[in-house]
């Protein structure tokens, strides 16, 4: 499903989409340094949640099942 | 007329290329991985502002080192960077069996961000594009990997499934 461009989105629309060069991955990472660091100290920063992980989020019961089975025996029980 | 961008942009999920690369050439990438995992790339560095992230896409996806690591100072290098690495399937929490349900919901419940369609390297093999195609990518641009200014919307699309964890918060 598709969705209309919001009017927040249209804004952004309308900001170029960037490709850099490796030449040019410092420069363009200290600015997005900065970005960051005032991302994190705005005054409305979302207290008490903290920042989300939009992406991978590893399974811990996955990770165990790995390490000691499928019925959570270690090896050689 | 496109750009060879655009051209693999708009060619079907189903119609995988790679067929003369080798298995490991063509396991799909999560486009918001973290750098710590094996074969992890940079493919994009936040820029934009604090309101509007918007990500600049590398021209070659650099693999993970220390220097680039380091290069996000005080910061974590997620909420600078973005890393693709190979889906780690069912070890990854947003994972459904099938599908990456964080893709899905990304597509569902997020608008539309751009209008064009990113200049991104790593599309071809990129599993939130070969599952849900251009759709994806026109929201890709303003995703941070840690972003600690989320909008609602945001924070609800980034939930793990039910069952799967729960809403995932940090302390600060």
């Amino acid at each position: 499903m598709d969705h209309e461009p919001s009017e927040a989105s249209k804004g952004r629309a309308s900001m170029p989409l960037q490709q850099i060069a490796v030449e040019d991955f410092t420069q363009v990472a200290f600015e997005g340094v900065l970005r960051a660091i005032e991302a994190r100290n705005r005054e409305d920063f979302r207290l008490p949640y903290g920042p989300i992980i939009y992406g991978i989020v590893w399974d811990p019961d996955m990770q165990l099942r790995e390490v000691f089975g499928p019925q959570g025996s270690t090896p050689g029980q | 007329m496109h750009d060879p961008d655009e051209r693999d942009a708009l060619r079907p999920p189903e119609g995988k290329a790679e067929d003369t690369r080798s298995a490991s050439d063509s396991l799909p990438l999560c486009p918001s991985a973290q750098p710590e995992m094996e074969s992890s790339v940079v493919f994009g560095v936040v820029g934009g502002s604090v309101e509007e992230p918007r990500l600049a896409y590398l021209k070659e996806p650099q693999p993970v080192t220390d220097e680039i690591l380091e290069l996000s100072g005080p910061v974590k290098p997620t909420e600078v960077f973005r890393f693709a690495a190979p889906c780690a399937g069912s070890g990854c929490k947003h994972f459904d069996g099938a599908d990456c349900s964080l893709a899905k919901r990304t597509v569902s419940m997020l608008p539309a961000a751009v209008n064009k369609i990113p200049p991104c390297r790593i599309r071809p093999r990129c599993r939130w594009w070969r599952q849900e195609g251009v759709a994806a990518c026109m929201r890709c641009p303003v995703v941070v990997t840690e972003n600690y200014r989320s909008t609602e919307e945001q924070r609800r699309v980034a939930d793990p499934p039910v069952g799967k964890g729960g809403f995932l918060c940090h302390e600060s």
